[in-house]
């Protein structure tokens, strides 16, 4: 991961992607934006790059290979991220809205406290992922494979997960509302508060 | 240095090799297993294997350290004096080890175990059993949880909020992401980091 940091005094983010500051701190963020995202479209594969901040709207990013790429604090709005590979991936404190990420292999990667809303994550793999404290609403998993990935302390609005690999899913504080769990093997997650039922 | 993550399918812990260093050699955290991945992954990446770091010395985390010592001469750093009649590097609380220019400092966890070290490397917390995301290990008592989640808390505060944090069980996290939705850990129902 680059472990650059911004040059600005005072400021402990990391440096956003050929830059010496984060994105906040850019002399000119518009064409630092921009350039980010003629890299993303231009790139098939993404490794050890820091994106943090940036807004994306309508991209086509299908395929596109992340490793160890930071997200953090991202606008995603109504991009197309299916078959998308993502490891080692930290997008914490993003909103994702309208977005596909269907048939994509996700592993290891962070969403914690984001707010995702109105994304189709079916027929995925999630293996080990982080989504304590997201807020997730009118979302899709349907057909996914979620193992050991956790929701703790997530809320959890009209979210499918129908067939779904639930084995070793912490769900533990987490409200859940409208959520569906048909054909998912419910009984090897963990519910940590006593009584509650998927 | 890349952060390698590898799951254990004995104990279905995580085991992370570094590497390389400036000297082209790796290090491996709590191997609780030593396979033929792990190994492609050292020799296909023509690193050399120098140390083995253990957040405690349970089995989960120490079971790969034969098979280790039996190809690699690595020096193994722990919270203890030896493992299986191989001497330790025994560190402590708040220590430092300089390793091929690789800077470790640990955060000692005695309220979790008194064989619990955290170890902060490169900008990255390996919290071993103590921490893991969303949830802190279990204690002897009332009390004892309480102090390590007083201790975690205080630790976690203190460190970058984008720090990543590798546990022994579960996904990664990061220390933002734990101040602000842990239900242990959390400072504020709502903190914005």
């Amino acid at each position: 991961m680059n472990q650059l940091r911004c040059e600005r005094d005072g400021c402990s983010r990391m440096a956003f992607f050929r830059s010496h500051t984060c994105l906040e701190h850019s002399q000119d963020s518009t064409a630092a934006a921009t350039a980010a995202i003629d890299f993303l479209l231009q790139q098939s594969e993404l490794r050890d790059l820091c994106f943090d901040g940036l807004c994306m709207s309508g991209l086509q990013l299908s395929g596109r290979t992340f490793e160890r790429c930071s997200l953090r604090h991202c606008a995603i709005e109504r991009c197309e991220l299916s078959r998308v590979k993502f490891n080692l991936c930290f997008l914490e404190f993003a909103r994702i809205s309208s977005c596909s990420f269907a048939h994509s292999d996700i592993r290891r990667s962070v969403f914690g406290v984001s707010r995702l809303s109105s994304n189709d994550f079916s027929d995925c793999e999630l293996i080990e992922c982080n989504f304590n404290g997201v807020s997730c609403t009118d979302t899709c998993f349907d057909d996914s494979d979620l193992l050991s990935s956790r929701f703790i302390a997530a809320d959890l609005s009209r979210v499918g997960f129908r067939n779904c690999n639930v084995r070793e899913v912490h769900f533990g504080n987490t409200s859940l509302a409208s959520c569906d769990f048909r054909y998912s093997n419910i009984e090897d997650a963990y519910r940590q508060i006593p009584g509650r039922r998927l | 240095m890349t952060v390698y993550v590898h799951s254990n399918p004995v104990f279905g812990t995580n085991s992370y090799l570094l590497g390389p260093t400036a000297t082209g050699s790796a290090i491996i955290i709590d191997p609780g297993s030593f396979d033929g991945t792990i190994l492609h992954r050292i020799e296909d990446n023509q690193m050399h294997l120098s140390a083995i770091l253990v957040t405690k010395p349970s089995s989960f985390h120490i079971s790969g350290i034969k098979t280790i010592r039996r190809i690699y001469d690595a020096q193994i750093i722990a919270p203890c004096r030896s493992l299986f009649s191989y001497p330790c590097t025994f560190i402590g609380d708040n220590s430092t080890v300089e390793l091929d220019g690789v800077r470790i400092e640990t955060i000692a966890m005695p309220d979790h175990s008194r064989e619990s070290v955290l170890y902060l490397i490169n900008g990255a917390l390996f919290s071993g059993e103590a921490l893991s995301a969303g949830m802190i290990d279990v204690s002897a008592s009332a009390y004892a949880r309480a102090l390590l989640i007083e201790t975690i808390r205080t630790s976690l505060v203190a460190l970058p909020p984008d720090t990543v944090i590798f546990s022994s069980f579960g996904p990664p996290t990061t220390v933002a992401v734990e101040l602000a939705s842990s239900p242990d850990c959390r400072l504020q129902p709502d903190a914005e980091l």
